[in-house]
């Protein structure tokens, strides 16, 4: 108590600035002065009175002081007084406190970001109850691949057979694109279809209203929505009473049951939810849609794996057709399966700029074991002077930490403005669940490595400065004291060199994957490509062959368009998501294994390859006449025929899609009339997958619908030039034809180009760490030779003196920075040979220990090490002898 | 000549504590002459050692000071005793008066006593 007292009495008068300095003069003074009354009654003089009162009292100094010291926090105004002379020290040389800053704001501020990011996504749970039990159930292949889409029968099979879960339900692989008919206006939405149990997998009932039940989900039950809370309070403006209203998506009614809580949130954004009304059917072997489930409590993803490994055998029974024995099933954590595409591209980010974080605190380091031996000798006084090692300590903690935490407020700054725009510019699929920002957490992981560099920055030099002995210091001239040190930065600098060229490598080889994806052959036009979304309307694509009647007109009218060469309508757009379906070759015996397969599935209109310059292999091509009547005809790519005819010759050949898909599904045989080129479909850096083309007027009613609600109708309009304008007209067509709006306008080499965003992105990012890497190595090493020459100015002024030639001179600094140089790039070879795995998934078209990009970032770094070390050589060079031997 | 003890911290504020019980509220050389007084001129090398005794005392709650007329009419500064300050007196009292007994009781020990 009595402590706290004092304490606080302390504290008081240290933060108010009161100073008993007056009151205690005053106190010293009568004391002395009573003192020195009673010894003139003792019968002293008066002149020797005050001296012996003076005695008596003591040394005023000394007195002073341990008032002083008991008045207020002697230890805080110690480190105030240090940081006061830091900052002294600090606006004395503004170009290293600037330099020294901004290169810790950048290192912390790109650490913080990326590990912003990599939490937001990789680390923090799910914002469901009980994350830990939501699990994604996957199709798994032999080689450890697998697959996310899953098959709606096996789903719904799932549901009722196994013993694992307390809620299984299934939603579109691919969101659909409606339509929010609002008044005269329509606001283009994604919707996702779902079954039942979808709110109940994620332990998440909508906030107002009510989720779906079972008789939602009948094929022509009268239509329900859920509303996400953005659309909600975005479209709704938060109407309290929405419950129970009618809205429209294109043109069907739908009632408002419900609006989610607003923490719901997927991967992929949703702003309302339908039912997906699918029964078991015998025949579906298709994979469109995700299956979520929550494991019951206790039940681990191995145990609910092996059921639902007892449960395909049980399905094998009831519905032979759908069974594959290559295919097998896999549980996996949801947020991993969500997740797991973006984690090599962040955990490679994250390593990289952890690197960069290495060479900023490198640097730095540098820089202030520099400035340690210029300031050696006033350390030394100091130290003579009585300093202890512990305040010489104090001294540099201080000094460090002021540094330290400007670059670290500046990071934090950076980073803070810095991620919203990283993820806007980021074509990274970033999880709509991922919530970014500057919190407490990331606070402390900033403080972390602010304080990390502050302990570091303040032991290394310290520790220098411990290894010399005092009196050595204090005789010797500065400039021949620096020697310990300089191993010290040497040492540095080739750790910058090696981290540098790791970075560089990383870089360049994904530079090198970026370009030989983007150099890949597409198989298709991309210039004077026009392309654009729309979809149709239930009643407008209810049948095949309306749909078909209608897209035609509409392909003619764009036809008539001046300055239209060519046009045509497909299901999706190459590199998009396209659904793939079974098939049968008629007439090979179901035994062989080339009898049946599954192949990306997309009717086209008449021109598609024309329009998309696709080359006509074998065969004929789509035309007007191939329409609902006409016979029934497909036309595949080159992989499907190398795939399935390797000796035979496709056309002429029979194929039935989707056999026992059920009711809806009835395909007739089709006979294949065509081979086209390939298209690189699933992306440039993947392989082209085994695609059927169909006539769009030909295809079930039933699939007509779901495709049309699924991916809506894409167009690709093949112009004159890039200059032409045709699109408002094309929007008036479409407004006349059928009052549909036009979605995701775009020129097809873009659509090319966000296929590669990713690619991109990792690129662009890992490029930027490589430069700065560089260019901080390139500052580290022309810091340390400019030292070098500045050290050796007397000894370079003797060998000049003796005859040394300037060329000699330069050769020599040259050489010793070759050296470091060499050093680090032998380690960093050594280094990225070693960590070439890490990066290995990343790439495409080169291999991860690639010598040829070895090779090249070996020599940009030394050419940009040699660039940095010829102006101290040059300097070295143009040393007046005379000068250098008389300076000292 | 006899030789002059500074006495300890800790002393030397029972001491003060102990005086301005006895007198009531004193000024900084009253509590000194006093100590020295009783203490016979044993006492104290630096009169000035005080202050810092007291303004410590004063932040810890245990004595209060204000201005006030010396004899001679001048300012100076009155020290007296909080209540804090007579329940500290009280305490420190019985810890001392502890520890003197036992000291004391250590130094009557023979070593007959013990066997």
């Amino acid at each position: 108590m009595r402590a706290l007292n004092r304490f606080f009495s302390r504290l008081w008068n240290f933060s108010s600035g009161w100073r008993g300095d007056q009151r205690l003069r005053e106190e010293m003074e009568e004391h002395v002065t009573l003192q020195t009354e009673e010894n003139i009654r003792a019968g002293i003089a008066p002149a020797e009175a005050r001296r012996q009162a003076l005695l008596k009292f003591g040394a005023v100094g000394s007195v002073r002081e341990s008032y002083h010291v008991e008045e207020g926090l002697p230890f805080v105004e110690g480190v105030l007084q240090d940081f006061r002379y830091a900052i002294r020290l600090l606006r004395k040389s503004p170009g290293f406190t600037t330099a020294a800053v901004l290169t810790l704001a950048l290192g912390i501020g790109a650490n913080l970001t990326v590990f912003l990011v990599l939490y937001g996504v990789l680390l923090k749970p799910l914002p469901f109850p009980g994350p830990r039990q939501l699990v994604r159930i996957e199709r798994s292949y032999s080689g450890g691949t697998t697959a996310f889409a899953y098959s709606g029968t096996k789903a719904l099979f799932f549901q009722r057979a196994s013993h694992a879960f307390t809620a299984v339900a299934t939603y579109d692989y691919v969101p659909s694109h409606a339509n929010l008919i609002q008044g005269d206006g329509a606001v283009p939405i994604s919707v996702l279809r779902v079954t039942s149990d979808f709110f109940r997998v994620f332990d998440m009932e909508p906030m107002m209203g009510r989720g779906f039940r079972a008789e939602d989900m009948v094929l022509n039950a009268p239509g329900v929505v859920v509303l996400s809370d953005a659309l909600w309070r975005h479209q709704f403006g938060g109407d309290p009473e929405v419950v129970g209203k009618a809205l429209s998506l294109g043109n069907r009614s739908y009632t408002v049951i419900g609006v989610t809580d607003s923490r719901f949130a997927l991967d992929e954004k949703a702003d309302a939810w339908i039912p997906l009304p699918i029964t078991e059917s015998p025949g579906d072997q298709s994979n469109n849609y995700n299956v979520v489930a929550r494991l019951k409590s206790g039940v681990t993803e191995v145990a609910a794996m092996a059921d639902l490994r007892r449960v395909l055998l049980e399905l094998k029974t009831t519905y032979p057709a759908l069974w594959d024995r290559y295919e097998g099933v896999r549980v996996e954590d949801l947020h991993d399966s969500f997740t797991g595409d973006l984690r090599p591209a962040l955990r490679i980010l994250m390593s990289a700029v952890g690197l960069v974080f290495l060479i900023v605190a490198a640097n730095i380091l540098s820089l202030l074991l520099t400035r340690a031996v210029s300031r050696r000798r006033d350390m030394s006084i100091r130290v003579a002077l009585g300093a202890t090692s512990w305040r010489m300590l104090r001294q540099l903690l201080v000094e460090n930490a002021l540094l330290c935490i400007l670059g670290g407020v500046t990071g934090i700054a950076l980073a803070w403005t810095g991620t919203p725009v990283l993820m806007r510019l980021s074509p990274l699929h970033i999880p709509q669940f991922a919530s970014l920002g500057v919190g407490g957490l990331a606070l402390a992981f900033a403080a972390v490595l602010t304080l990390g560099c502050v302990l570091l920055f303040s032991l290394v030099p310290a520790l220098e400065t411990r290894r010399t002995r005092l009196n050595d210091t204090l005789q010797l001239n500065t400039t021949r004291i620096a020697a310990g040190t300089h191993l010290t930065q040497k040492v540095l600098v080739v750790s910058e060199v090696a981290v540098s060229l790791v970075l560089l490598v990383g870089a360049a080889l994904l530079l090198t994957t970026f370009w030989k994806i983007i150099h890949t052959p597409p198989g298709f036009a991309t210039q004077n490509v026009l392309t654009f979304k729309n979809s149709f309307t239930d009643q407008q694509a209810s049948t095949s062959a309306s749909l078909g009647l209608r897209l035609n007109e509409l392909k003619s009218r764009i036809e008539a368009l001046p300055g239209v060469t060519s046009v045509a309508a497909a299901s999706t757009l190459p590199t998009q998501l396209v659904p793939d379906l079974p098939f049968d070759i008629v007439g090979r015996a179901s035994n062989r294994n080339d009898a049946k397969g599954n192949g990306d599935y997309i009717p086209i209109t008449a021109d598609f390859f024309r329009t998309l310059g696709i080359p006509v292999m074998a065969g004929r091509a789509f035309t007007g006449a191939d329409t609902n009547g006409s016979m029934p005809v497909l036309i595949v790519n080159q992989q499907f025929a190398q795939t399935y005819f390797r000796n035979e010759n496709p056309v002429g050949q029979h194929v039935l899609i989707g056999k026992f898909m059920g009711p809806g599904f009835e395909d007739p045989i089709r006979e294949i009339v065509g081979v086209v080129g390939n298209v690189k479909q699933a992306g440039l850096d993947h392989p082209t997958p085994a695609i059927m083309y169909l006539p769009a007027a030909q295809i079930p009613d039933q699939e007509t619908r779901m495709t049309n609600g699924l991916l809506g109708e894409s167009w690709v309009v093949q112009t004159e030039s890039a200059h032409v304008d045709v699109l408002p007209a094309i929007r008036r067509i479409f407004m006349e034809n059928s009052h549909a709006s036009l979605l995701s306008v775009e020129p097809m080499n873009e659509v090319i180009s966000a296929s590669v965003a990713q690619q991109r992105f990792s690129m662009v990012l890992l490029c930027g760490f490589g430069l700065i890497s560089l260019v901080l190595g390139a500052a580290g090493l022309y810091g340390v030779m400019s030292y070098n020459v500045a050290r050796q100015k007397r000894e370079i002024g003797v060998r000049m003196a003796l005859g040394a030639r300037r060329e000699d001179v330069a050769g020599m600094i040259l050489r010793d920075a070759g050296v470091l140089v060499g050093i680090g790039l032998v380690i960093g070879i050594a280094a990225s040979l070693l960590g070439a795995k890490v990066v290995g998934s990343l790439l495409f078209g080169v291999k991860p220990r690639d010598p040829l990009t070895l090779a090249a970032a070996s020599a940009v770094l030394l050419l940009t090490g040699l660039c940095a070390a010829w102006w101290p050589a040059w300097r070295a060079a143009h040393v007046d002898p005379m000068d250098a031997l008389r300076s000292e | 000549m006899k030789q002059k003890k500074d006495v300890q911290q800790g002393t030397l504020s029972l001491m003060v504590l102990k005086t301005l019980d006895v007198l009531g509220p004193l000024h900084g050389y009253g509590i000194a002459r006093r100590i020295e007084q009783i203490s016979r001129d044993l006492l104290f090398v630096n009169q000035g050692t005080l202050y810092p005794v007291l303004l410590r005392l004063e932040q810890e709650g245990a004595v209060a000071s204000d201005w006030g007329p010396s004899e001679n009419n001048r300012r100076a500064r009155f020290y007296r005793l909080t209540r804090a300050g007579h329940k500290l007196l009280e305490t420190e009292k019985r810890d001392w008066e502890q520890t003197t007994a036992i000291i004391a009781h250590f130094f009557e020990v023979k070593a007959e006593d013990l066997s």
